[in-house]
């Protein structure tokens, strides 16, 4: 069975058993498709210069607001009530957010390899890798959350989901995942 | 849970008395984010301390939203864009 978080010096370790760290894996890799940007705009024409100094934004086209419920609660509005500075707000911002989050859940899926190659699924993070990770596994859990509704039923409804299978499993990886993330965050924070 | 009102009130009025920095980054409440987890982004990314990121928390969790920084328009859109990335639901708005 898994291991929380336990931090050991300039490191934080944990242990998966190789069914749970295939289907988060898999859930990496689903959540990763959601997060590519739809059109990859022609980033030919983007000015390689541009691109370089973060400005990309500047030529890139405007993105529309994503149709995915799951990329818009991931790729949010900067501004309420102000369609024009939000749409403003994603062109400079939708190519670099999209970006961090492929490289968190990057970051993470090669984590998750390396269990595979410790015959107790054991893995250690350096610190300076644990934000990506406390990243990633929260943009699963804002995945999965909005998939199972949490949104209209936020202390949860065990039954809602008897007999439907796959949410159920999707429910409860949801939840090891909430119980994964409280113990790496506590670890960072030296509790 | 709860925490004294007095408690909450005090690390907002310097940041309002700042009539300067006209912008505010609000982080609204959400249902799945974790309290710790927001303890520890407004830790992480600001630097607050752990008293000051529990008191930001602690506001976003019971009124619904809380200004976590103050600063001008660009400076927000930056920390904004930051909250994203850390998956806080969080907006801009002219501070008040």
């Amino acid at each position: 069975m898994a291991l929380g978080f336990q931090r050991i010096g300039d490191r934080v370790s944990t242990q998966l058993e190789p069914v749970e760290q295939m289907l988060i894996s898999s859930l990496i890799d689903e959540l990763s498709d959601i997060l590519r940007r739809p059109d990859e705009l022609d980033r030919a024409e983007v000015d390689p210069l541009a691109r370089e100094l973060g400005l990309e934004g500047l030529t890139g086209l405007a993105p529309d607001p994503p149709d995915n419920p799951i990329a818009a609660r991931l790729l949010p509005d900067g501004y309420r009530d102000d369609d024009e500075a939000a749409l403003e707000f994603r062109r400079y911002t939708d190519d670099s957010l999209r970006t961090t989050k492929l490289a968190d859940a990057e970051v993470m899926k090669a984590g998750l390899e390396s269990a595979t190659e410790d015959p107790d699924g054991r893995i250690e993070i350096e610190l300076a890798e644990a934000d990506h990770w406390v990243r990633a596994i929260n943009d699963l859990r804002l995945a999965l959350g909005v998939e199972l509704g949490i949104a209209d039923a936020p202390d949860g409804d065990a039954t809602r989901w008897l007999g439907d299978e796959r949410m159920e499993g999707r429910a409860m990886l949801y939840d090891f995942l909430t119980w994964w993330q409280d113990g790496l965050v506590t670890a960072l924070m030296g509790e | 849970m709860t925490a004294a009102p007095s408690e909450l009130a005090e690390p907002f009025t310097e940041v309002q008395a700042e009539t300067d920095k006209p912008w505010a980054c609000i982080v609204w409440d959400d249902p799945v984010n974790l309290m710790s987890y927001v303890t520890y982004v407004l830790m992480s990314y600001f630097h607050y301390s752990k008293e000051k990121s529990q008191q930001l928390m602690l506001k976003v969790h019971n009124e619904g939203k809380a200004a976590v920084n103050s600063g001008t328009r660009e400076e927000m859109e930056r920390d904004v864009a930051a909250m994203h990335s850390f998956g806080l639901w969080a907006t801009m708005e002219r501070d008040s």
